[in-house]
């Protein structure tokens, strides 16, 4: 296992420190989390903050941390407070700049930045809309989104912003 | 007549629209309209946005309650992801003055700004705490007596708590009483708030849909349908069931509680748009009124 400080102290700079270092490695995280109740070795929440405190490189590269569902039931039981998904939210920016993102959700994020919506509007909907008397929405602000994600889009792909 | 604006999100305005149509009737029955906004852009997913850049995902609900902040009233949302999503970035937003600058210099760019003026609400808690359930009762033309659902409520309807503050985080009621105000039965069951696995649908498919299989598994045959608030939980469990991973059993119908409502509310059963889902779920219309 590779110890690496700088990567403990890139995740300490994106959270606020308590959410790690008020981590007493209890395990109710684990306890009542629904995926960890399908497999603690696809998915192991107190293992994930226990890497992350000691900035073992393998927690962002390792598929594990892709496997949270952002569910926040280990959160409302833990008694520190300590707030997991934020942790998980960290780790997966982080290992995103490193270049690893689940394939599919790349696709969803590059038409979400492109056409505004994770889904376009097929014939079908747009038939039954109408149908409806629904409006069609049609959206024709993508210039606006443009220019607020427009810096920010260059930097995650290495630019200067 | 009361007015909010309406956030209908990715999934039910592109893809189950039915679900839209029945909110909008549903509310206007209680004197409430829903003003549709063509500006909003996705809310954005606040799984997939957020794992990829944090920053990111502010800029974009930032500026989707800019946008509502306009007409100053609450932004209403028909969609679990979309309630978190937004709430989630409003309430950082509000607390975090150096976080409020920072995003509020980047909307300057497209003239708009970050006021903290409006609140944003899931339909849900509209139902519950302006109109209430007494009031809902008496508008049921159609009790959907005879019927027992089971309620999956979803995750991002109350948690985390502390952002959300709606419901009870581990045993969360509102929704059931809400089912029950439409003259229907519901079963509680353990493991109420357990996830339906589709956040992780695009990292590990097998894993997401055997969460979602679990909670068929544990309700089929026991209840005629199990109820959400939420497109993402509705699209997971038809999806686990349309690929029939498991044989036996008979398939257990989804519904969107605002179809429900709408149908026991006395809209046409054909405009609700039961006949689009996956798994049948017209089966119940003729057991009304029975």
């Amino acid at each position: 296992m590779r110890i690496d400080p700088s990567l403990r102290r890139k995740i300490l700079s994106t959270i606020s420190p308590h959410e790690l270092l008020l981590c007493y490695q209890c395990g109710e995280c684990t306890t009542v989390c629904p995926v960890a109740k399908e497999s603690l070795s696809l998915f192991h929440p107190r293992k994930i903050i226990e890497m992350a405190n000691l900035g073992i490189r393998k927690v962002v590269e390792d598929d594990m941390i892709w496997r949270c569902t952002t569910c926040y039931e280990c959160v409302e039981y833990c008694p520190q407070g300590v707030n997991f998904v934020s942790i998980i939210l960290a780790l997966r920016n982080i290992a995103r700049e490193e270049g690893k993102l689940p394939k599919d959700v790349r696709k969803e994020i590059d038409q979400i930045v492109k056409t505004g919506f994770i889904l376009p509007v097929t014939g079908l909907v747009r038939r039954q809309r109408e149908g409806l008397g629904l409006p069609l929405l049609e959206f024709t602000e993508s210039d606006e989104l443009k220019a607020i994600l427009d810096s920010k889009k260059r930097e995650d792909e290495g630019g200067k912003g | 007549m009361k007015t909010f604006i309406l956030y209908p999100g990715c999934l039910i305005s592109r893809r189950y629209p039915g679900f839209e149509f029945s909110a909008l009737e549903s509310a206007r029955i209680f004197g409430i309209e829903l003003l549709h906004n063509g500006s909003f852009t996705c809310c954005p997913d606040p799984v997939w946005m957020r794992s990829y850049n944090r920053d990111m995902w502010l800029r974009i609900a930032a500026r989707n309650i800019a946008i509502a902040e306009e007409d100053a009233t609450s932004l209403v949302t028909l969609c679990n992801g979309c309630f978190e999503s937004l709430k989630s970035a409003h309430y950082l937003l509000k607390k975090d003055e150096k976080t409020r600058d920072s995003i509020n210099q980047v909307l300057k760019k497209i003239g708009k700004e970050f006021k903290g003026r409006i609140e944003v609400k899931h339909l849900v808690q509209i139902f519950y705490e302006d109109i209430g359930e007494d009031a809902i009762r008496k508008k049921v033309v159609s009790p959907l007596e005879g019927l027992r659902f089971a309620v999956h409520p979803g995750c991002h309807l109350m948690r985390p708590s502390e952002e959300m503050e709606f419901d009870d985080p581990r045993n969360p009621v509102i929704l059931e009483k809400l089912v029950r105000a439409l003259g229907a039965d519901v079963l509680d069951y353990e493991d109420k708030t357990a996830c339906c696995g589709l956040p992780i649908f695009n990292s590990d498919r097998e894993l997401s849909l055997s969460l979602a299989q679990k909670k068929i598994n544990l309700l089929k045959d026991k209840v005629q349908g199990i109820v959400v608030s939420c497109p993402s939980c509705f699209m997971q469990f038809e999806t686990v069931q349309t690929l029939k991973r498991e044989e036996g059993g008979n398939p257990l119908p989804v519904y969107y509680y605002f179809e429900l409502a709408a149908l026991a509310l006395g809209v046409e059963p054909e405009k609700i748009g039961l006949k689009n889902h996956r798994v049948n779920a017209e089966i119940i219309v003729e057991e009304i009124g029975k």
